[in-house]
């Protein structure tokens, strides 16, 4: 990249940042109402956003009035992300950008009522990411594997959801193309069911899981009775998660190879991202989940069993040989079979006469997931199969991961979260690699997240802010693989326009580590959305 | 040129001067003489409230002043007599009936809320609702309402309320369920809190709202929507008033849209609209409604931090319905005042159909 290039993008990257400071200073200072600084204009300016819905007076409405059985919705959203540490080497990057994201998103859902109990329902996402055009980078070259980096061009990823459901008063019957989630903690615990785009890898925020889930194909049959449910899936078409793909603003600094060898050969890429994946004509090859929910107030608690595939798939030593006097050992990279026990469990209840609040009503959640038969690789074994031993070079362990949310309402709005979580592998040895619901590197890894958020009075409750801290502990060999903080300001412009100011930051923590790697990832973004 | 500009100038100067006299007079002039008028009005206007003091032998007749009647022997922070009480009326008396008229009438019913909020700079936040409120008492056909509650154990429910949001589109599809508890000193929980949002595509439990505090983007705080226990405040009578006028409307809706339970919707002038509807049987000559004034002051025994200090209430002279409340924050200021129009609909609850 030459120098005027470079120097043009800097410029323009301070003048976002300055636009976006301003904008946040504005945000928490203009007071509706008061115009204090830009007298009635600013007045005149709100009134006009209060009921600036052009989608929805010229196209919602009177299409619905066209066909009442028709209700739809939708949003432009925006999401612009700007690096504020500068380009460099970092691990096995050649990290020469700094827009992280500026995605355009668009989506459509509708729903078509046959009768009163049923209805069709579909999900539409059009997506565009112009960090691949609208900046001049080596290290992004993410659509020469994958355009989905950089757009949806595909029936699987524009059509989202496409379902039938017929409901009655103890019958849920919905069939086709659908999300489920059977989570609600921050992150991911028995939200097991669909696999999910990990684009944005450890940015991945809970409030985007629904974006970013992957939607399967899928009977999903609930049956009510008394206060209790129980909920049937079938799943034949399975689907595997998409991890950030190498050269996309978040693929990891810590793979190698490096980046050059990986651009130089696509066709490689290609071949270490082929996988053998469950067949959907095969019966054999597909999922099958269950979940009771049980209400005995206060306490609500449900129990799930999902028979599901790895939605990561494992590399098997299936064979090796000699090349350059070298020893190669042949992989197979396929889903394996996975048995996933689960818990759930809320309970609310208020303290009576805390200091200073009086009563302060409280939720307790609880999440737990056991997974028998995860396979892990394993270097002892990897070691053995290059002297010549027969075995796959995995290992086959049980893991479990759990969380406790406390969540506290205090006054003002003001919600405080706390939310232990834990990541464990049973049997753990130091040869393990990653698996699925294991500690990273690790044989346990712990992340207290801790989350406090408020509307403030002065703004009408306009103005919100956020904060979100996670540090990320494990052990016995990592010990503290650093510290992920993030603070949201978003304000409301109106009912239907919604922006938000960003800051996430990356920091302490070693190369290899989940969150250290990424410590010249600290960034801030804003979004603006227009929901109709 | 440049003397010619100076001229100019002083011509200017002049000409501002008697611009500015002529608009400083015609001030002055429209000041007092829309003030002058305002003052006589003042001064003519009937007065239209009395304090207990100035009430006469017939109407103290008609209430109790008294603040320590006796106490149920079960139920031992509620009055001793049976709900719903024979005249004369404490102040506390009245505050139970008027229990039965909160946001969310306390018998099942299906229920379109639309509301609103707009602050003084134009920013408009609008809501609706259709609402499916199941009572769970609703079998004591008879007694439902505010006596079955009392007759509810603390700690059980007595409600169920769903509310589905249809606007604005950011909410389309979110869906809240409440369930409520009859409370008590030891039994504080007064709700449980569930919440479906569409983008989290599952239903949370969320904990209780703190009840005296408003919920963000609104006015209405959760006490004012699913009502206040009487039990839950000291009761004094301030006096009587007569209310000519409660909810007013802008001079530029000169028209509402109102929609019949049978779903019939129609169009008719605001200025027709009468506080408690045309079938209000006991509106006066002048077309006032006689109100009991009571005033209902926060325990702190039983509502510590709760916020409010204290609700003045207007409750029609004839079935206790609250046609103005008043709140005022721990400071002792005016917050909100709420007024209302009515109409009475459901006739099937003795208790409520058939004034005092």
């Amino acid at each position: 990249m030459g120098h005027g290039r470079k120097k043009k993008q800097a410029v323009l990257v301070r003048f976002i940042q300055m636009t976006a400071a301003v904008l946040m200073v504005c945000g928490v200072w203009v007071q509706p109402g008061q115009a204090s600084w830009f007298g009635d204009s600013w007045s005149r300016f709100d009134r006009f956003l209060a009921t600036f819905d052009p989608a929805g007076r010229y196209v919602r409405q009177p299409v619905e009035k066209q066909v009442p059985a028709l209700t739809f919705k939708g949003f432009y959203r925006q999401w612009t992300d700007v690096m504020l540490t500068g380009e460099g080497r970092v691990g096995n990057r050649k990290k020469d950008f700094r827009f992280a994201q500026l995605q355009n998103l668009f989506e459509l859902e509708m729903h078509y009522q046959f009768s009163p109990n049923l209805e069709l329902t579909s999900v539409n996402h059009f997506l565009y990411d112009g960090v691949y055009n609208w900046q001049d980078s080596a290290g992004l070259y993410a659509p020469r594997i994958n355009e989905t980096s950089r757009k949806y061009h595909n029936f699987d990823r524009i059509v989202r959801e496409l379902y039938l459901s017929y409901r009655t008063h103890s019958l849920d019957v919905v069939i086709g193309k659908q999300q489920i989630a059977w989570g609600k903690m921050d992150g991911q615990f028995i939200d097991i069911i669909n696999p999910m785009d990990r684009r944005e890898a450890v940015q991945l925020e809970a409030s985007d899981f629904e974006y970013r889930r992957i939607p399967t194909w899928m009977a999903n049959v609930t049956y009510f009775f008394g206060a209790n449910s129980l909920n049937l899936l079938y799943i034949p078409n399975f689907e595997q998660n998409r991890q950030a793909v190498p050269g996309s603003p978040w693929f990891s600094p810590s793979v190698p190879p490096s980046d050059l060898i990986r651009k130089a050969n696509v066709p490689l890429l290609k071949l270490a991202r082929h996988r053998k994946r469950p067949s959907f004509a095969d019966w054999g090859d597909h999922e099958y989940g269950a979940r009771l929910d049980v209400s005995m107030e206060p306490l609500t608690w449900g129990l799930i069993y999902f028979y599901a595939w790895n939605d990561d798939p494992t590399s098997f030593i299936i064979g090796r040989h000699v090349a350059n006097d070298q020893v190669v050992l042949d992989r197979l990279t396929r889903h394996t079979r996975l048995h996933h026990f689960g818990i759930t469990a809320d309970y609310a209840t208020a303290f009576s006469g805390v200091p200073v609040v009086g009563e302060l009503p409280v939720v307790m959640r609880v999440e737990g997931l056991w997974t028998k038969g995860v396979k892990f690789s394993d270097t002892q074994r990897v070691a053995s199969a290059a002297t010549g031993e027969l075995n796959s070079g995995l290992i086959t362990r049980d893991t479990m991961r759990a969380a406790l949310a406390i969540e506290f309402a205090f006054p003002g709005n003001t919600s405080v979260i706390l939310q232990p979580s834990l990541f464990f592998t049973f049997d753990w040895r130091e040869s393990l690699g990653n698996g699925f619901g294991g500690g990273v590197g690790d044989q346990w890894s712990v992340i207290p997240v801790f989350f406090v958020g408020r509307p403030f009075r002065f703004t009408r409750d306009r103005l919100r802010l956020e904060l979100t801290v996670a540090p990320y502990l494990s052990g016995p060999v990592r010990e503290w693989q650093g510290l992920k903080t993030k603070v949201v300001a978003s304000y409301n412009f109106s009912q239907f326009i919604t922006g938000r100011l960003i800051y996430t930051a990356y920091s302490s923590g070693g190369r290899r580590d989940i969150y250290g790697q990424y410590d010249h990832w600290d960034n801030i973004g804003w979004e603006i959305s227009y929901e109709f | 040129m440049r003397n010619a500009c100076r001229v100019m100038s002083r011509e200017g100067k002049a000409e501002r001067l008697m611009r500015h006299l002529f608009v400083w007079s015609l001030l002055f002039f429209l000041v007092f003489s829309v003030t002058i008028p305002v003052v006589e009005g003042a001064e003519g206007a009937e007065k239209t409230w009395k304090t207990v003091d100035e009430l006469s032998a017939a109407a103290k007749a008609e209430i109790d002043l008294r603040t320590d009647t006796p106490r149920d022997a079960r139920i031992v922070y509620i009055p001793a007599e049976p709900y719903p009480f024979v005249a004369p009326y404490t102040a506390e008396e009245m505050a139970y009936r008027a229990m039965e008229f909160p946001h969310v009438s306390r018998w099942s019913h299906a229920m379109a809320d639309a509301f609103g909020s707009m602050t003084s700079g134009g920013y408009l936040n609008q809501g609706v609702t259709v609402g499916l409120n199941f009572y769970m008492l609703e079998n004591e056909a008879t007694t439902g309402g505010v006596p079955a509650q009392l007759r509810t154990a603390p700690g059980r429910e007595f409600y169920r309320m769903v509310f589905y949001y249809t606007y604005p589109p950011e909410n389309l599809g979110a869906q809240d369920l409440w369930v409520l508890y009859r409370t008590d000193q030891q039994a504080t929980t007064k709700l449980d809190y569930f919440a479906y949002a569409p983008s989290l595509r599952r239903v949370r439990r969320l904990p209780q709202p703190r009840r005296g505090e408003r919920f963000p983007n609104s006015v209405q705080s959760f006490d004012d929507i699913v009502g206040r226990d009487a039990w839950e405040f000291s009761w004094k009578m301030l006096g009587t008033d007569v209310l000519y006028e409660t909810v007013r409307f802008p001079t530029t809706r000169p028209i509402f849209t109102i929609a019949s339970p049978e779903g019939i919707f129609t169009d008719i002038p605001t200025s027709q609209l009468k506080m408690m509807w045309d079938t209000y049987p006991f509106y006066r000559s002048d077309g006032g409604i006689e109100c009991y004034v009571v005033e209902g002051t926060t325990r702190a025994d039983w509502l510590p931090n709760y916020g409010a200090s204290k609700m003045i209430y207007w409750l029609d002279r004839h079935y206790f319905y609250p046609l103005r409340i008043e709140q005022y924050d721990e400071d002792g200021k005016l917050r909100t005042v709420e007024t209302r129009i009515a109409k009475q609909e459901n006739r099937r609850y003795k208790i409520r159909a058939t004034p005092r």
